[in-house]
């Protein structure tokens, strides 16, 4: 129960990663690799579509070399030069356009060959496959990917025609570069490619956002919870999304749930202390004789009422110093305790001067700043000879009550013992000495403490210092 | 002098209630808030004990009820729970001083003697009128340090006199101050008991001013002209 409230992560609590950061590596991995098909995709229908075009004018081609071939009586191909394919770069070395008659066996083996000028005279390289390929089925066109004379990747067209009066037919042969349909795939890709990666980052900072406003009620809850900690707030109010909405639901329950358990408990402290006090006084005035029973009652009692007064004060504030969200102003419980004081001690006319820090608010209950404050200035205004000063300060991290007096003080080495439990340094003032040790037990139940001093205007300073609610 | 307890717990009242009529004065009890109230407003009391948690009016109401009403005894609270809160009440009410439950009734008298002694503009326990003493907290009165033997009721007339001393006390104010509420009052035994006390202290100490009452003197300042 001596766990100061509020110091950190509650028990049982670890982080498990951050959903947000769940979210995005999820998301970046999805849309790279949805981007990366849909790249792959696009940029493959991008190179058959040139592919295609490539074909088609290959099949130009084979149609304009297939109306040049003819044959003679004995079978022999004969070639109409006029039909010839007319573009110039097959007349020009190396220009990218080739065509060609292939000769072929019936085993389709070439065993001649007519060549375009752009061929300069070296032999077109070609897998034997294919051509057996073509030449197996006449009229029909195959396009595969082959090397030009000048080691340049080439797209090939072949078709076989049947001449009259011979059964192997003549393979036609058309190829054309491919270089700049290459590079032309090749541009495209890097474009799709930054495209792509524009389009991903855009995912990415889209995630972001959604994830940021989508997360944005948690935040909330959470600022909330802090609210109700410090006490500015009662409960998670306002509305929530759907799915928040029995979270926030539950968690006001436990608040409510948390908030009754303390009071009950209190309740039931305060009645019980009521409940045993009177019997208490009573039974210790009913045990006036001098015979050995009342002796023994009398000093059992005695340890009655000092322990019922000590663990009902703790008990009482360690329930109150759990309580979520207290907070009490400091300035006017001191003020009536110091109305009181004055009053009560009005033989000695003693001037009680209250300066007190309207920011000042105490985080914890009202009765417990009152047994602090209450205990400290009734001792000040039983020493005191005419003047007791109470200054309330706030800091940064807390609040700050100092009590004066100009009474005797307290000598430095009876400063330690007049704080421990049940002791009394002057027996003949009256009290049961647990104003001063209650006063530190309480402090540091919500983490203050209370340090004796000596004090400017002769006596005796108490310096008590507390945690601060938020403003 | 003439005292009021309100108190509920009957033991606390019966421990209390014999306590200060030892101590020499007389007690009435109220075990609730109204009877409290009511012996309070119509009763003249030296002073008051009043407990704050008591049934069918609350102990600071009672307190405020009777200040409104110019009732002005010095007043005694005890609190149980001991929450200051319900002291600052207490006091903002109009009470003079506290006593936390459990306490010794010692203490309690002690805190009575000195808050009458007060009310009657007494520095010290001792009263005094020449040679004439009394200590209300023996409840012991004596002459050049004889003591003299007083019975309960002479005692609470003289130590009446001795607090209003100089002052002439009518009889009928006598009378309310030395006896309890059941007593059967009969103004003629007040005259028995001054008559009884003058013999005990000396005739020419307690005046009587015909038709308004007693006053105490001191023989050696003032003479009595007869």
């Amino acid at each position: 129960m001596s766990k100061a409230p509020g110091a950190g992560e509650t028990e049982g609590t670890r982080t498990r990663g951050s959903i947000a950061r769940r979210m995005l590596v999820a998301a970046a991995i999805w849309s790279a690799v949805v981007l990366l098909i849909a790249g792959w995709s696009l940029q493959a229908f991008y190179r058959a579509e040139t592919d295609q075009q490539l074909d088609a004018s290959n099949s130009d081609t084979l149609r304009t070399l297939a109306n040049a071939v003819d044959s003679d009586d004995v079978g022999e191909p004969r070639f109409d030069d006029q039909k010839l394919p007319k573009d110039e770069k097959f007349g020009m070395t190396f220009s990218g356009r080739y065509w060609a008659f292939l000769d072929v066996d019936s085993q389709a083996q070439v065993v001649r060959i007519r060549q375009s000028p752009s061929f300069f005279e070296v032999r077109p390289e070609l897998a034997g496959s294919a051509v057996a390929n073509a030449a197996a089925h006449p009229g029909e066109t195959i396009q595969i990917d082959g090397v030009a004379p000048n080691e340049r990747l080439v797209r090939i067209g072949l078709q076989a025609v049947k001449l009259a009066g011979r059964s192997p037919p003549i393979v036609l042969y058309s190829s054309i570069d491919r270089t700049a349909a290459d590079e032309a795939v090749g541009r495209f890709t890097l474009r799709l490619g930054i495209a792509l990666g524009v389009l991903a980052l855009g995912i990415v900072i889209g995630v972001v956002v959604l994830i940021r406003y989508g997360l944005r009620p948690l935040h909330e809850i959470l600022d909330k919870l802090g609210d109700v900690r410090a006490g500015r707030r009662d409960t998670l109010d306002g509305e929530y999304p759907s799915e928040l909405s029995p979270l926030v639901k539950e968690i006001n329950t436990l608040i409510v749930q948390n908030r009754k358990v303390v009071e009950r408990a209190r309740t039931h402290v305060g009645n019980l202390a009521h409940a045993l006090k009177t019997p208490l006084a009573v039974l210790k005035n009913e045990a006036k004789g001098a015979d050995r029973v009342s002796e023994v009652v009398r000093r059992q009692t005695e340890a009655m009422i000092s322990n019922v007064n000590h663990y009902l004060k703790r008990a009482q504030a360690a329930a109150q110093a759990e309580v979520l969200g207290a907070r009490t102003e400091v300035k006017e419980p001191i003020e009536g305790i110091a109305r009181m004081l004055e009053r009560l001690h009005r033989d000695k006319r003693i001037a009680i001067d209250v300066h007190a820090d309207s920011k000042a608010v105490f985080r914890g209950e009202r009765g417990d700043l009152d047994e602090l404050v209450g205990n400290l200035l009734e001792n000040a205004a039983k020493w005191c000879k005419s003047r007791v000063n109470v200054t309330v300060t706030r800091s940064d991290d807390g609040i700050r009550v100092i009590v004066d007096d100009d009474g005797p003080g307290l000598p430095a080495e009876h400063r330690a013992k007049a704080l421990e439990r049940g002791k009394r340094l002057d027996e003949s003032e009256p009290g049961t000495g647990l104003g001063l040790s209650i006063v530190t037990e309480l402090a540091d139940i919500y983490g203050g403490r209370l340090h004796l001093e000596d004090s400017p205007i002769g006596g005796l300073r108490a310096r008590l210092e507390l945690p601060a609610a938020p403003l | 002098m003439r005292v009021l307890v309100v108190e509920d717990d009957p033991d606390l009242g019966r421990q209390l209630t014999e306590a200060l009529t030892q101590a020499g004065y007389a007690v009435d009890l109220a075990p609730d808030g109204e009877e409290g109230h009511f012996l309070g407003d119509t009763e003249p009391y030296d002073a008051a004990v009043l407990d704050l948690g008591l049934p069918k009016l609350d102990g600071v109401r009672v307190l405020e009820k009777w200040r409104n009403a110019g009732k002005d005894m010095p007043v005694l609270i005890l609190t149980a729970r001991d929450r200051w809160s319900e002291k600052v009440a207490g006091f903002d009410a109009g009470a003079d001083d506290y006593l936390t439950k459990p306490f010794v009734t010692e203490e309690l008298l002690a805190r009575l003697r000195a808050l009458m002694r007060r009310a009657a503009g007494h520095a010290s326990a001792a009263l005094e009128c020449g040679d004439l003493l009394v200590d209300t907290r023996a409840a012991r009165a004596s002459i050049n340090g004889e003591p003299i033997k007083l019975t309960a009721h002479e005692y609470r007339v003289l130590s009446y006199l001795m607090h209003h001393q100089g002052r002439v006390v009518p009889r009928t104010e006598l009378v309310e101050h030395i006896y309890d509420q059941d007593f059967d009052r009969d103004s003629n035994t007040i005259e028995v008991f001054v008559g009884r006390l003058r013999r005990k202290i000396g005739s020419n100490r307690i005046l009587t001013e015909r038709g308004l009452g007693y006053r105490l003197i001191d023989p050696k300042v003032e003479k009595i002209v007869e």
